[in-house]
């Protein structure tokens, strides 16, 4: 049995595998994007309260392996709460966490270190304080970003891996059970391994691509 | 006309401008010369409202500013006034020619575009951005963009700091027939032969306050003990 006759004949449940993991990593994506940048700019702006908040999680979450959090998320918790979570919303909830403080801290320490003469330089040449948001500070803090945004993405979709751990039905949890059926492990992980190749590989590439064609070094504060 | 009258600030409790009064009139160069952290920068800083002083008045052309007033309220004098400095702060997502034309909106003036990149000899890297020219380039690309918004008022901070000697000179005769066309220029530098070529009226700070001021000639018959030290210890090093 090759690799393509898998596919071809588990087409259902690895494709139902596939949208359970595409729709894990959406999900850990938006609210990323979402409340990581609200937190991150607020972060920013209110060091004092917002921004110990979030270095005491970003502490706490870099020292707290994401397979502990899952499984303490998923059974301790729950047991002591006396509640009963879908495993799904459990790990989106739990690897939106980790995303969100990611995305906030990239968003806090490039909007920290940008340098505000360059705001100046666009004041004392006239221009206002839109023009200068979309003609000088954006562009520069976008290219400061991105490249560290897309790694910790592709790390994101890496970390749903995780979630087959607690039964989340994602590809991972499904290619292990197609295993357990018809025990051709090399053939099934060579096929899983093309998959996330195929959509971390680019993304790499074009974070470090990214990086050393736009992001500048802004040590001239 | 520029008419800055007592201007004083203090930062973290310490007085670094104590009653700075200066008149700068159109078409005139005054160079600021003292020491690091006399307040020369903070001066410059003040009187083009980056800063805002503590007390005294400034007058920028017809308007008037008092340091009562709100920040909020403030019209800002730019470009009519504009500032080059010391660190340049080119713009790293735009090539030079970005960042020299970004502020132009549609007042592209192509012939004098082309005057000014022959004056500084810019074509012919015009279109590197600032990581891949040198701080000479970077430094003549911050004079060029202030240059092409045409100001009234140029504020300079040691812009030529980071040129070779003949550049330096070529640029500071070239100021000089900007000055003559009527913009009034503030040239902040440590180079004392440079203010003593160009320089209208010369200020000499120190901590914080003007100690000597006067024409040009101050330079070589210095009155107070201060500059005459001052120009001393900087022969010794020219």
């Amino acid at each position: 049995m090759t690799v393509f006759d898998i596919i071809v004949d588990y087409r259902g449940v690895l494709l139902s595998g596939l949208v359970v993991t595409l729709g894990l990593v959406f999900v850990v994506w938006l609210s990323g994007i979402v409340f990581g940048v609200l937190f991150g700019m607020l972060a920013h702006r209110q060091k004092g309260s917002v921004g110990f908040t979030l270095k005491f999680f970003a502490f706490f979450f870099a020292s707290t392996p994401v397979l502990v959090l899952l499984f303490w998320l998923h059974y301790p918790l729950q047991a002591l709460l006396n509640i009963v979570i879908i495993p799904f919303i459990t790990a989106a909830f739990a690897l939106s966490v980790i995303n969100i403080i990611g995305i906030a801290q990239i968003i806090r320490d490039t909007l920290d270190d940008f340098p505000e003469q360059y705001a100046v330089a666009g004041k004392v040449c006239g221009l206002n304080a839109k023009e200068i948001f979309l003609k000088i500070e954006f562009p520069i803090i976008f290219r400061q970003i991105i490249p560290q945004f897309l790694t910790l993405q592709v790390n994101m979709l890496q970390m749903t891996l995780f979630a087959s751990l607690i039964s989340v039905q994602e590809l991972f949890r499904v290619a292990q059970q197609i295993n357990a059926l018809i025990y051709k492990p090399v053939e099934i992980y060579s096929a899983l391994a093309v998959f996330f190749i195929a959509i971390c590989l680019p993304l790499n590439v074009f974070a470090y691509w990214f990086k050393n064609k736009y992001t500048r070094n802004l040590s001239e504060k | 006309m520029i008419v800055a009258k007592n201007i004083s600030k203090k930062i973290e409790g310490k007085e670094v401008l104590k009653n700075v009064s200066c008149l700068l009139k159109n078409g005139e160069i005054i160079s600021i010369i003292g020491p690091s952290g006399a307040g020369k920068t903070t001066f410059l800083r003040a009187i083009s409202l980056i800063d805002f002083p503590d007390s005294g008045s400034l007058q920028i052309g017809e308007r008037k500013y008092a340091f009562s007033a709100e920040k909020a309220n403030v019209i800002f004098p730019y470009p009519k006034l504009t500032v080059v400095f010391q660190q340049f702060f080119i713009w790293p997502h735009l090539t030079i020619r970005g960042n020299i034309t970004l502020a132009l909106r549609g007042n592209f003036d192509k012939k004098y575009f082309k005057e000014i990149l022959g004056l500084l000899q810019m074509s012919d890297f015009l279109d590197r951005y600032p990581n891949e020219v040198s701080l000479g380039q970077k430094q003549r690309a911050a004079l060029a963009r202030a240059l092409m918004l045409r100001p009234k008022y140029l504020l300079l901070d040691e812009v030529t700091s980071a040129l070779d000697i003949e550049q330096a000179h070529i640029i500071l005769g070239h100021l000089k027939q900007i000055a003559e066309k009527g913009v009034g220029i503030i040239f902040v530098s440590h180079a004392l032969h440079l203010a003593s070529q160009i320089s209208d009226k010369v200020m000499f700070f120190d901590e914080g306050a003007v100690v000597e001021e006067g024409g040009r000639n101050i330079l070589k018959n210095p009155q107070t003990e201060r500059l005459k030290k001052f120009i001393s210890i900087s022969n010794q090093i020219v």
